[in-house]
Parts: C-alpha cells; sequence; structure tokens
C-alpha cells in the first residue's frame, strides 16, 4: 500500500493504481473525457491533469501512477483554467451545436461545471458532418464528436470487431466505419458499446432520440442467452427505452450485444396477449384470470379422474425464472402428482448435464468466464460463441487476438475460426472419431499429465488400450480433416495449458451428444486442464435460464439441486410434507412420443414454443392433436398456441418481475422488475400459484414473493443454501455456496471431483447416424441461430432485428451452389426424408461440399418440418445437427 | 485498414514531380526568392524540410551539397567526411573503417556499454538521454528478441545533420548500429528514413547491400557467431513519427500516435521487445568512443554535455553549412564567427533544434551550447539544426508559420495539439470567424499547450509561444489590439 496525500487528505492505496483511481477512492472528482475503465489507458483529452509534487508539469492522472509519499493537488486555478480552455477547444471554440449533446453525459457535465454551456459565437453552426441515420438501434452525429476515440478503442479492446477507424490525422480526423459514413452497411456488430461508451452522444442510441431519458434505471439480467449479462433497464414512464452494460457486472464487465442492448422491443410489441384467452369452438375468447384458472383447474382434474396423473406432462421454459421452474416441477410432482416434467434442456444441453454429471458428479461448466483472461489455449467445440454467446464470444477473441492459442472444431468456418490457429473442419456428426483420435495423441506421444493420473484417474491403463485403434489416420477418414492437423490440435491443447475446453449444441445435438460430452470430459482429464484456473470444461449453454431451469428440478428424473430423486426423496418429502410419485417420469420427447400414441392426454406448457422449435414437426403436429387439453403460458400467442392451445395464461417478460436466473458459469443472479405488468398479464410464478391454489394446494403455493420460493429452494439444495438474495445485490454468486458466509465457488473439482477423489475416463464408441445421405439426399445440413435473431425469434423479431436478419437462409459451399445455379437471395426448397422447408439462399465461401447450415429463426419458413426423429441415446435430445437433405429451385 | 493508415501520412502520390519545402528555414528565406516559395503553398501535399536548409527556399530539383567544416580540435561525427567522403566499403576500410567493430566484438557486450557510459554521450536527437544507461537497460532485459532501432526521421526543420552524415558516411552509421546491437544482445535493425530524404535512403541501402556481402552484416560477421540483420524502413511524410513510439508504431504499421511512457522502449519497444531508440547522429559518435575511448571523449565539451555537437546553419547566414563544434561553444562564436552573420539585413533571433521551442534573441547569444544551458534561456538544443530570420519575418507571421506547422503534423491524439495549434494558427492568420480574442487568451493558449500536450510537439509550440511573448512582447502585444 502506499501513502498519498491529494488536495489535502491522506490515504493508503493499491500500489498498481492511478491517482485517478486514489482521488476517486477519496470522493474527489477529476474531470476526465478520453478515459474508461474498461479501456486501456490512454491520455488523449488531457482534462484529468493534475499537479504532482516534484513534477515540472501536470500529469495526466488517468495514466499516473502513485508513488508512496505522492502529493497532489487536483484542482489548482492554473489547471482548471487549463481544463476550461480544453473544453472550449473542444467545443471548437463555440463552433459546435452544444444542444443535441447527451445530458446525461460527462462532455456536457464539464461544460456545464465551467460555465460554457453558452456558447460564445453568434454564428453557431456544425462542422459539416452530417448525422447518419440508416442504423435501426444507433444515430452517429459527428458534429458532436471530440476525437476522444472512446468508439474506436472500445470495438477494438473489448468488441475485437475493428469497425471504427480513424482517417487521416490532427484535427482532421474523421471517424469512419470501415472506411464509410455507415454503420449499417458496416461490419458492426451492432453491439452498442461504442454508443455506450461515447462521452457527447455523437453516437447515441435511437430509442433516447425518440423517446426521451429513462427517468430510472433497474439492474437485471438479459432474457437471451445462458452468458447472463448484467443490463440496467432504463425506463420512463414506465415504458423500457434504453438498455445500458453494467459497468462492474462479472460476467459482462461493462458490455452487451445486440441482443441484449437493443432487442427489448417486443416487450412493448402491440401482438403481447395481456388477458387469458379460452379457445371456444375453435377460435379465441378473452377472458377473466378466475375464470381462466378454473377452466384449467378443472380441467386438470377431469384428465386426472378419467386417466390418472402421468397423463398430464408440465413443461418448464428456459426463460422463466428459477423460482417459477421450482414451482413448475413443485406443481407436477404434488399437485398433478407425476414426474413428467421437463424443460427447453431437453432440445439442447441434457446431453451435458448427464455426460459431466456421469464423469465428474457435477452436471455444469467446471470453471468461470474470468479463467479466459488466465487461459493459454482454448479449443472450442461445435460452438460458435461470437453470434450465440457474444460477450462470451468477444472475450475469446480478445484473448486469442493478446496471443492465447485457439483451436475450433466445426464444420463451419466461424468468425473465430477463422481467427483459430487451427480449425478442424470437421464433417457433421463425427465428433466421436475425432474427440477419440485427440485422445489418442495425447497417450501416444505421452502429453498426459501423470502426475494428476496417478492421483485422480482410476482407469487409465484399460483407457489406453481402448484408445489404440483411434488413430489419428482412422478418424482423418471419417471426419475429412487431416490426420497431421489432428496431431497438431492435440499437442497444442496438451502442452500449452491451462487450456480451456467450451463446447455447445455441436457436441450435445448428436445420436451420441452425451457421448460426445464424455469423450471432451476425457481431453481435460488426460491432461490435467480441470480443477485450476484457466482450464476445464465449459459448456456454453443456450438460453438465460437453461442451467436454471433443469437444476430447479424441471427434470423427469431430478430434483432441484439435481439431485436424482431416490436420492432426494426423504428430504423433499419432509420439507414438502408430500409424497413424491414413484412412477419414472417422461422427458419432453417422451412426452411427445406418448401424446402421438395416445398415453399422454394434457400439457401446460410455460414459455416455450414447442411446435416451432421441436424437430420433425409432422410428428409434433400429430402428436399435439391427439392431446385433450394443453395450456401456454406465454407473452405471445406463439406458433403452439395459435394450432393447438386450449387456454392461453398471459405471462409477463422478465424485465417485468423479480427472481433469479443462472448462467452457464453456475452464478445466480437477481432479476428485478422494471417495468409493467403489461395489462393483466401476471408472473409465471403466480400462475402456477393461483392454479394449484385452485387445486386445493394453497398450503403448498402460498408465497407472496419470488424471495419466498428462493428460501424454500435453499431449503432443499444444499448446494444454493447460502445464495441468498440478500447477498445478490451486485453481481451474484457461483454454486456450491453452502452457507451465507461462504464466498462461492469459481473452479470445481480442485482436489476432488463432486463424485469422489478419482474418476473414470469412459471408453466412447463410435456408432454413426443413421442419418445418411444418399443419391436423394446428398448434403448434411446443421442448423442453428445467428447473431441477429434469437431461436425462433418470438423476442428478436418484434424488436426491429428483421432489419439484419429478415428469414431463415441456408447456406451452402460455393461449389455446390455453382452446380445448382443458385443465386444468393434466390429462394429454395429444403427437402429431407421427413418434410420440407422454403427459405432463402447463400454462398458460404468456407463450407465444405457436400455440408450445409440453416438458420431456424422465421416462424413463417418452419425449418423444423425437416428436421428428423434421431435423438441422443442417452437423452433424448434431437439431433438439430445433421439432416440429409437436398435442395430445389423454390 | 492498411488505407485506414495510410491517410495518416502526408506522403505526395507517386510522380508528383518537384517537390517545395515549406519548412522555416525557407519561410524566413521566402523573400530570397518569393516565386519559388509560393509553389510551396500551392502543394497539395505539405513538405516539411528536405534538409536544404542551407540553400533555402528549397526545392526537390537539383541540388548543391553544403559546406561541412569540422570547426573542434577533434573531429568526431565529421572525422571521416573531413577526410573526403567513404561512400564505398573499400573506400570506407580505407580511412579506418570498421576497426570499431572488430574492437568492440572482442569486447564483452557490457564492457562496451561500461565504455559508453562512461563517456557521457548523451542522445544528439534532443532529448539528451545518456546513451550508456539507455543500453545498459535493454542489456539488462531478458529477452530472446531485442531490436536498435534507428530514428534517421530528422524532421525538425533547419537541421540536416543526419541527412549529411548518413549520405556522406553511410558504413560509419551502420558500423555503430552493428555495435550497438552486439552491445546490447539485439540481432536486428531497423533503420527509419524519412522519404524526403531519398539520397540519404539510396545510400544506406546499398552500403547495407554491400555489406551483406561482404559478410559485414548477416550471420557470422567476421567469422565470429555474431549475426546481425538491418532493415531499412521509409518514413511515409509525418513529422510525429520522429517522437520514438510514434517511430516505432509506424514500423509496426500501427496508427503512428504518440504513445504514453512508461513503459518506455527499453522494455517493451518494437513489437513489444526491448527496444534501443537511437539518432543517427548519436550512432555516428560510436565508433571514436570504441577507438579512442571514453575517456577522450569526456575530455571534450563541458557541464553535462560532453563531446561534440553537429550544428546546420540555414541560407540567411554569410556561411551556411555543417559544422561541428565542440560542446560549450557560445551560441555567438557559432552565429556570429563560424557563421559569419547574415548575408543582409539585421538578425532579429534565432530558432535552434526546430521550431518548435524557444526562440533566442541575440542579447542571449552570449550562452555555451549544451543540453541544461539551452533550457535555461527557454530554448533547445534539439538537433542542432539553427534558424536565423531577420526582420523581414514579424512574430505575427513567425507564429502563424509555426502554429500551421503543429496543426499540420499534429497526430491528433491530445486536445491540446491537435485543437490549439490549429485555434493559434486561426488567430495570426486572421482567419478568427468572428470571434475577437485577447492577448490574455494567447497566454492561457500557450500555458495549456506547454502544459497539458502528451508530447513534444504541442509542448513545443507552447514553448515558442511564450519565448515570442517574452522576447518580442511589443509585437506579440500589437497583434492583439
Amino acid at each position: 500500500m502506499f501513502r498519498v496525500t491529494i488536495d489535502g487528505i491522506e490515504g493508503r492505496f493499491e500500489e498498481h493504481e492511478t491517482v485517478l483511481e486514489a482521488a476517486r477512492h477519496l470522493g474527489i472528482e477529476i474531470p476526465t473525457l478520453c478515459h474508461d475503465k474498461r479501456l486501456e489507458e490512454y491520455g488523449g483529452c488531457r482534462l484529468c491533469i493534475v499537479r504532482i509534487n516534484g513534477r515540472s508539469r501536470p500529469e495526466t492522472s488517468c495514466t499516473t501512477r502513485i508513488q508512496d509519499g505522492m502529493t497532489v493537488e487536483t484542482s489548482a486555478d492554473d489547471i482548471e483554467e487549463e481544463r476550461k480552455t480544453l473544453l472550449r477547444l473542444m467545443t471548437r471554440n463555440g463552433e459546435m451545436d452544444l444542444s443535441g449533446l447527451d445530458r446525461r453525459k460527462e462532455f456536457y457535465h464539464h461544460l456545464e461545471h465551467y460555465g460554457l454551456l453558452q456558447a460564445d459565437l453568434p454564428d453557431v453552426g456544425s462542422n459539416g458532418a452530417k448525422p447518419w441515420e440508416d442504423h435501426p438501434f444507433i444515430r452517429v452525429d459527428m458534429d458532436k464528436c471530440i476525437d476522444c476515440y472512446r468508439c474506436v478503442r472500445i470495438c477494438e479492446e473489448v468488441q475485437g470487431q475493428f469497425v471504427w477507424q480513424r482517417w487521416n490525422r490532427g484535427d482532421r480526423v474523421v471517424l469512419l466505419a470501415d472506411g464509410k459514413e455507415s454503420l449499417k452497411e458496416s461490419s458492426c456488430v451492432s453491439c452498442g458499446a461504442c454508443a455506450d461508451t461515447c462521452p457527447t452522444g455523437a453516437i447515441e442510441d435511437l430509442s433516447i432520440e425518440k423517446e426521451g431519458y429513462p427517468d430510472m434505471y433497474t439492474r437485471s439480467v438479459c432474457p437471451y442467452c445462458g452468458t447472463g449479462c448484467e443490463i440496467s433497464i432504463g425506463t420512463r414512464n414506465g415504458k423500457i427505452v434504453e438498455i445500458l452494460p453494467v459497468q462492474d457486472s462479472p460476467v459482462s464487465k461493462g458490455h452487451l450485444c445486440v441482443k441484449g442492448r437493443y432487442s427489448f422491443g417486443f416487450a412493448n410489441s402491440p401482438d403481447r396477449i395481456t388477458d387469458p384467452m379460452i379457445r371456444v369452438n375453435g377460435k379465441w375468447k378473452k377472458t377473466s384470470w378466475e375464470d381462466a384458472i378454473r377452466f384449467v383447474g378443472d380441467n386438470f382434474r377431469n384428465i386426472l379422474s378419467r386417466y390418472g396423473p402421468d397423463s398430464i406432462g408440465v413443461l418448464g421454459s428456459s426463460r422463466a425464472t428459477n423460482e417459477e421452474n421450482y414451482l413448475a416441477q413443485k406443481f407436477a410432482r404434488i399437485v398433478i402428482g407425476t414426474n413428467n416434467v421437463d424443460g427447453c434442456a431437453r432440445v439442447c444441453h441434457a446431453p451435458t448435464a448427464a455426460g459431466m454429471g456421469y464423469t465428474l458428479g457435477t452436471g455444469a461448466a467446471t470453471n468461470s468466464f474470468d479463467d479466459i483472461e488466465k487461459t493459454h489455449t482454448m479449443m472450442l467445440i461445435g460452438v460458435n460463441p461470437t453470434e450465440n454467446h457474444p460477450i462470451v464470444g468477444a472475450r475469446i477473441k480478445e484473448r486469442t487476438l493478446k496471443g492465447a492459442n485457439l483451436i475450433v472444431i466445426d464444420p463451419r468456418k466461424t468468425e473465430l475460426a477463422s481467427l483459430a490457429r487451427i480449425h478442424l473442419q470437421i464433417k457433421p456428426g463425427t465428433n466421436i472419431p475425432l474427440l477419440n483420435a485427440l485422445a489418442n495423441v495425447i497417450v501416444t506421444e505421452d502429453l498426459v499429465d501423470h502426475r494428476f493420473l496417478n492421483e485422480r484417474i482410476s482407469n487409465f491403463d484399460v483407457f489406453t488400450k481402448f484408445l489404440t485403434e483411434w488413430t489419428p489416420e482412422r478418424a482423418a477418414g471419417i471426419c475429412g480433416v487431416d490426420a497431421s492437423r489432428i496431431r497438431e490440435a492435440a499437442r497444442v491443447y496438451a502442452t500449452s495449458g491451462p487450456a480451456m475446453l467450451f463446447h455447445g449444441l455441436g457436441v450435445t445435438e448428436h445420436s451420441q451428444g452425451t457421448d460426445g460430452v464424455m469423450a471432451v470430459v476425457n481431453l481435460a482429464l488426460l491432461t490435467g486442464n480441470i480443477g485450476k484456473e484457466g482450464s476445464g470444461v465449459n459448456p456454453l449453454r443456450g438460453q438465460n435460464n437453461v442451467q436454471g431451469s433443469a437444476h430447479m428440478g424441471c427434470d423427469p428424473s431430478k430434483l432441484t439441486g439435481y439431485v436424482p430423486i431416490e436420492a432426494g426423496r426423504q428430504k423433499f418429502e419432509e420439507v414438502w410434507k408430500r409424497k413424491i410419485p414413484k412412477n419414472k417420469g417422461l422427458d419432453e420427447m417422451q412426452m411427445i412420443d406418448s401424446a402421438a400414441s395416445g398415453g399422454l392426454k394434457a400439457l401446460w406448457i410455460q414459455g416455450w414454443d414447442v411446435y416451432l422449435t421441436n424437430p420433425d414437426m409432422k410428428h409434433t403436429e400429430k402428436a399435439f392433436n391427439s392431446l385433450e387439453f394443453m395450456v401456454i403460458q406465454d407473452f405471445f400467442l406463439n406458433e403452439t398456441a395459435r394450432k393447438f392451445g386450449s387456454v392461453f395464461l398471459p405471462a409477463v417478460t422478465s424485465y417485468e418481475k423479480d427472481g433469479t436466473f443462472m448462467n452457464s458459469e453456475r452464478r445466480v443472479q437477481r432479476v428485478r422488475k422494471a417495468i409493467g405488468p403489461m395489462g393483466n398479464s401476471k408472473a409465471d410464478w403466480e400462475i402456477i400459484d393461483l392454479v394449484a391454489q385452485y387445486m386445493g394446494f394453497g398450503q403448498d403455493f402460498s408465497f407472496n414473493s419470488p424471495e419466498e420460493v428462493w428460501n424454500e429452494i435453499r431449503e432443499l439444495w444444499d448446494g444454493g443454501h447460502g445464495i441468498t438474495y440478500g447477498r445478490l445485490e451486485n453481481g451474484g454468486i457461483q454454486w456450491p455456496c453452502p452457507s451465507e458466509d461462504h464466498p462461492g465457488t469459481r473452479i470445481l473439482h480442485t482436489d476432488r471431483f463432486t463424485l469422489g477423489k478419482k474418476t473414470s475416463l469412459v471408453e466412447i464408441k463410435y456408432l454413426p447416424t443413421s442419418e445418411v445421405t444418399t443419391v436423394d439426399y446428398p448434403i448434411l445440413l446443421s442448423t442453428g441461430r445467428s447473431l441477429f435473431q434469437f431461436n425462433a425469434a418470438t423476442m428478436t423479431n418484434r424488436s426491429g432485428n428483421r432489419a439484419f436478419h429478415d428469414t431463415d437462409y441456408v447456406y451452402l459451399s460455393r461449389g455446390d451452389a455453382e452446380r445448382m445455379e443458385l443465386k444468393a437471395g434466390e429462394r429454395v426448397r429444403l427437402v429431407s426424408r421427413y418434410g420440407e422447408a422454403v427459405t432463402k439462399f447463400s454462398v458460404d465461401y468456407d463450407l465444405k461440399d457436400g455440408t450445409a447450415f440453416a438458420t431456424f429463426n422465421d416462424p413463417e419458413v418452419g425449418l423444423n418440418q425437416i428436421t428428423g426423429p434421431q435423438r441422443d441415446s442417452k437423452q433424448n435430445t434431437p439431433e438439430y445437427k445433421v439432416t440429409a437433405i437436398r435442395i430445389e429451385k423454390a | 485498414m492498411v488505407d485506414e493508415i495510410n491517410s495518416f501520412y502526408a506522403s505526395p502520390k507517386a510522380g508528383n514531380g518537384v517537390e517545395y519545402c515549406s519548412g522555416t528555414a525557407c519561410f524566413v528565406a521566402r523573400s530570397m526568392d518569393p516565386a519559388k516559395f509560393s509553389k510551396s503553398s500551392m502543394q497539395q501535399v505539405r513538405t516539411y524540410c528536405l534538409g536544404k536548409c542551407y540553400e533555402a527556399p528549397s526545392s526537390s530539383e537539383g541540388s548543391s551539397s553544403p559546406v561541412i567544416s569540422a570547426k573542434t580540435e577533434n573531429p568526431v561525427v565529421l572525422e571521416n567526411i573531413i577526410k573526403g567522403s567513404a561512400r564505398t566499403l573499400d573506400r570506407y576500410v580505407e580511412i579506418g573503417g570498421f576497426r570499431a567493430l572488430r574492437k568492440a566484438l572482442d569486447m564483452k557486450p557490457s564492457e562496451i556499454v561500461d565504455e559508453v557510459d562512461r563517456s557521457y554521450l548523451r542522445g544528439r536527437g534532443g532529448a539528451g538521454f545518456p546513451t550508456g544507461k539507455k543500453w545498459a537497460s535493454v542489456l539488462s532485459q531478458e529477452s530472446v528478441e531485442k531490436y536498435i532501432v534507428v530514428n534517421a526521421d530528422e524532421g525538425d526543420p533547419g537541421a540536416y545533420i543526419d541527412r549529411m552524415l548518413m549520405e556522406m558516411d553511410p558504413f560509419r552509421l551502420l558500423e555503430a548500429t552493428i555495435i550497438a546491437g552486439y552491445a546490447t544482445g539485439a540481432r536486428r535493425a531497423f533503420i527509419y528514413i524519412r522519404r524526403e530524404y531519398p539520397e540519404a535512403i539510396g545510400t544506406i541501402t546499398s552500403a547495407a547491400q554491400e555489406m551483406f556481402d561482404s559478410n559485414y552484416l548477416g550471420a557470422g560477421i567476421f567469422g565470429t557467431d555474431f549475426s546481425f540483420d538491418v532493415k531499412i524502413v521509409t518514413g511515409k511524410g509525418s513529422y510525429v513519427c520522429g517522437e520514438e513510439t510514434a517511430l516505432l508504431r509506424s514500423i509496426e504499421g500501427k496508427r503512428p500516435e504518440v504513445a504514453l511512457r512508461p513503459p518506455y522502449p527499453t522494455e517493451r519497444g518494437l513489437f513489444g521487445k526491448p527496444t534501443v531508440v537511437n539518432n543517427v547522429e548519436t550512432l555516428a559518435n560510436i565508433p571514436w568512443i570504441i577507438n579512442h575511448g571514453s575517456a577522450a571523449f569526456a575530455e571534450i565539451g563541458f557541464s553535462k554535455s560532453r563531446g561534440t555537437k553537429a550544428i546546420s546553419l540555414n541560407s540567411l547566414f554569410r556561411n551556411p553549412g555543417l559544422y561541428e563544434i565542440d560542446m560549450g561553444t557560445t551560441i555567438d562564436q557559432v552565429v556570429n564567427g563560424i557563421g559569419g552573420g547574415l548575408k543582409s539585413g539585421n538578425l532579429k533571433g534565432i530558432i535552434v533544434g526546430g521550431p518548435i521551442a524557444g526562440i533566442i534573441p541575440p542579447s542571449r547569444f552570449g550562452t555555451r551550447i549544451g543540453y541544461e544551458e539551452m533550457k535555461a534561456i527557454g530554448g533547445e538544443l534539439g538537433h542542432g539544426g539553427i534558424i536565423a530570420f531577420d526582420e523581414g519575418t514579424s512574430i505575427r507571421d513567425l507564429i502563424s508559420h509555426v502554429s500551421s506547422f503543429v496543426a499540420y503534423e499534429s497526430c491528433g491524439k491530445c486536445t491540446p495539439c491537435r485543437l490549439g495549434s490549429r485555434t493559434v494558427e486561426n488567430i495570426f492568420s486572421g482567419n478568427n470567424k468572428g470571434r475577437s480574442w485577447t492577448r490574455n487568451d494567447y497566454e492561457i493558449l500557450s500555458d495549456t499547450l506547454l502544459e497539458t500536450s502528451l508530447c513534444g510537439l504541442g509542448g513545443g509550440l507552447g514553448e515558442f509561444l511564450k519565448s515570442a511573448a517574452l522576447n518580442y512582447p511589443g509585437e506579440v502585444d500589437a497583434c492583439f489590439v
């Protein structure tokens, strides 16, 4: 610690701190403009100059480190005069039109403080810059630019996008996006970081221009992907007018993507349903909550009495809070009396939870996002973070640009693959041979961590024998990549540690999804890349609370805390004072099958457009047509509701309620109500309470707030016991957190695995998918989402994102496109063994012939008409990543 | 990306024909050939200093050589040139070239660094940092890769010292560069030569080629296991690239903004590796120090300024040319003795080390030339270029010219330099857009430029403005009536 005296006040500060930081600790404000904590020190605007004892000239406090015994004066008269001069220069000696400055931002405040708001020139004019108005979310008016270059620097240093450029020099510098005066036409990813950091309003959120400044900000969590960025929701008169990143968020560190930052318009979409509705004679009829709840309760009772509890299923939602998912499964288990309860994890990461749970004892990320900055090598398998987890993607990108090794295994040359040292562009569906071959190289070249193996692995010798047949040459033939590249990747991963593994749906959505996850874990175990900083197995979860949904017990075989039913039965029955059903429950895919064959009679779907997103739509349609009763709880009349719903219960968005979400790195964070509820809509937890109460379970569902629900969860879940609402005020806590004085856990399995001191490597045999190409179906298609559209686009399409991604596209290799004589933008028909769909076509120059990729974002396209019935052999997760198709001109 | 970076520079497009110099020496000599000088302002891209200040106003067309003479008993940097230049390897060897390199390769690197340190040699680019200390710092860094960067971006108008050293004695610079590399553990050098010196680029390039061909450069020099590689980089027309951090960024292909120090290049320099950045004249001292020993060098000069200094005089002098003097010679001896006063007209003042420093009025000519001594009278030693100006140049015109130069060359990173220089230019060129400026505004702008600028460009303009007000108060006041 250094002792420093600033303006006569003495303080002790960390040795690495700057004079600016030290002053701010003391509550002494020094004006800054080019400074932003997210960026590297710059020292350009010079506004933060201070006098330091013994230095001949003033120094910029933002770039000067403190020294022991230093004496600083921050606001001597001459310094203040020079600051005022600098500010006046920035207004171009009064020529800048100050009326358009953002009044919340630093520049305006400083001008006000120094009495410079009244321009002293009569001929106020512009510098000739014309506003750029073509971007749907961001307006640029460079007349207000003061050349602090925060936009340029944040685009480089935080987003890694390099869109903003400085052209020319001196006072002739102009800022351009990829050399042009248009963000819309540039490679901009619309993360809004430049608008957020701009200290004048030269780059501004369009919503502010249209709606005015927020009068209140509420800290909450983004409703999109599983990264779990914290957001600051700006509201005005009960309406969201802006969303900003949270500067001190441990996850997002003051950054957001286009979805979190700008795609909030859906909350106010005119087609929000805000009254309950019942379908009468095929037509939807508005009704009261009382009638709707009675209608639901009576129908469930009726079906219960006729077919028994296992004829009813409940589907929780990855979009809903932990508390709501907890209530959904509690409702299924004690009100209905069935284990037929599941969540969206079934169609994405259930294999991760199962596979990692089987090998390590905990089905969740072993490490944290903060390990990215500590790692030396990252291997990404079937995951495309810059589009689907953009904040994690940006951090991986920045780490790569700063010199870490990046290895990408993906059939597509994703943005990160193009930056990677090694890209193994495998044929879809061949993860297992490749992962086994990587393990083979690690073992045969003796790149294993012997100490780790001795201490923590019980079956290395047996496993070695199994691996001998998986030479890189053998895998190369199956996967379509060079054996030498497989060797190189294995060497880099094994020898340039600590190394992190990231995987996504490209591993799980396969017939060997769970096997794939275990094969990934094998690599970490062989090389000792687990249980330490900068390493681990890190699934990137798809939706905001998909980790939490299953963890709360929306899984037919698990109770809250991801505890197997029999292991938790005694404790849960004691706390709930109710019996938990003994029958094995159906997972979501089994519920569909059961409905199709007449077993399942009723389904309550919360926040999930199953019809649109499940594979093999014909099969889903048959199943849903066979149901007697379907409750849909959502905020839009989604495709499932439109076609099959019996009753519609209008829920609120996560902007309109309290609760918690759990992100990909096991972090529980607070969701806070910023607006609403809209009309008569209600939070999911309230709706479940009401139905349960109507059905006679008032005692079990007498919650007055999400916090009360959470406290019941804490009683049941040991690993979350220490996480109280009170402790979640800033940044959340990562479980396990067994007691209220426990700080939470950043890294799992440090000394022992959750399941014991030692674990075993798993021998994964290769069982090729039955989905194969033929003359009729010569192309292998993978489906996925895109940066600008999220899943079925329920939210993003209603938020202006069509401007970037108007409909679904199928991407083909150049060779295939030329053979078929297809033109970009042309409509094509995708035909599989299961159905057909029409999308637009585009060329992906980096795809290999015979492979294709398509988005599934447009309800009108209904891409899941063509995906098939293949599923993960252990968790039933659909094989979205492999469908044999042919392309026809539409 | 490349276009964006290139837009920073002010290089005329290829094949633009003759360039006319806008530099300060040409500006103060404009009345000697008004038609010629006026062509400089018609150029789309300005040329600031072709290093022909002895024949100013100058152009790229045709050229004479300046008078070159040693006005010291111990010529150091000019020792070869006054014997007749050494433009071929054979000739260089004949006059004793590479003796220092051979001697150095028999020494331990730390011995060389100690020798340079004991000589009290300080950087001749203006900053005056002790060269031995700089080398010692790089030698002490644990890094496999280290670099020598030769700053041959002599951009200060008025100076043509490095230009002549390169054109007339190229092997000396290369020899010194290799010694610097050997002494600090670097295996590779970059010589960054400004584009305005095409002949220097030519001589250095062909000299290096000759040396590669004869095993004076490349793998295993003189059969030792020491290998050394030299790469020549051409500047693209930017004054700030003479500042070392901007120069390094320019070599790296980045936008050549001035960067914060620390970290200093000796710790994290070119491509993030420890780097010695020395200017041409500094290195030209090295062979002499190795051959004659540090004590002999330290005996020359005075005070904290040891050895000799090369100075260049502009065309207004009776005897324009390049001279080597002992440190400690008085300004008067230089101006009136060596320079012989002005050809005609009354001397009003001199600008030493480029225009972004204080003006020195005749009343201060008794000062002895040395780093600290020049600072004490509000000036700088700088590169050692000396521009005298006469009564044909008013202070208003001079301020307008200098602030225009700064505004044109400012990288734009810091506010005072980017906008303050333009504001001063507007005031003094009468382009003040209806705003009335006061003498007090001038004071505040000068202080702000001097105290808050990031590097010596804006800061130097502040010094210049303050010295103008101090030494020519009447003329400055008259601008605000």
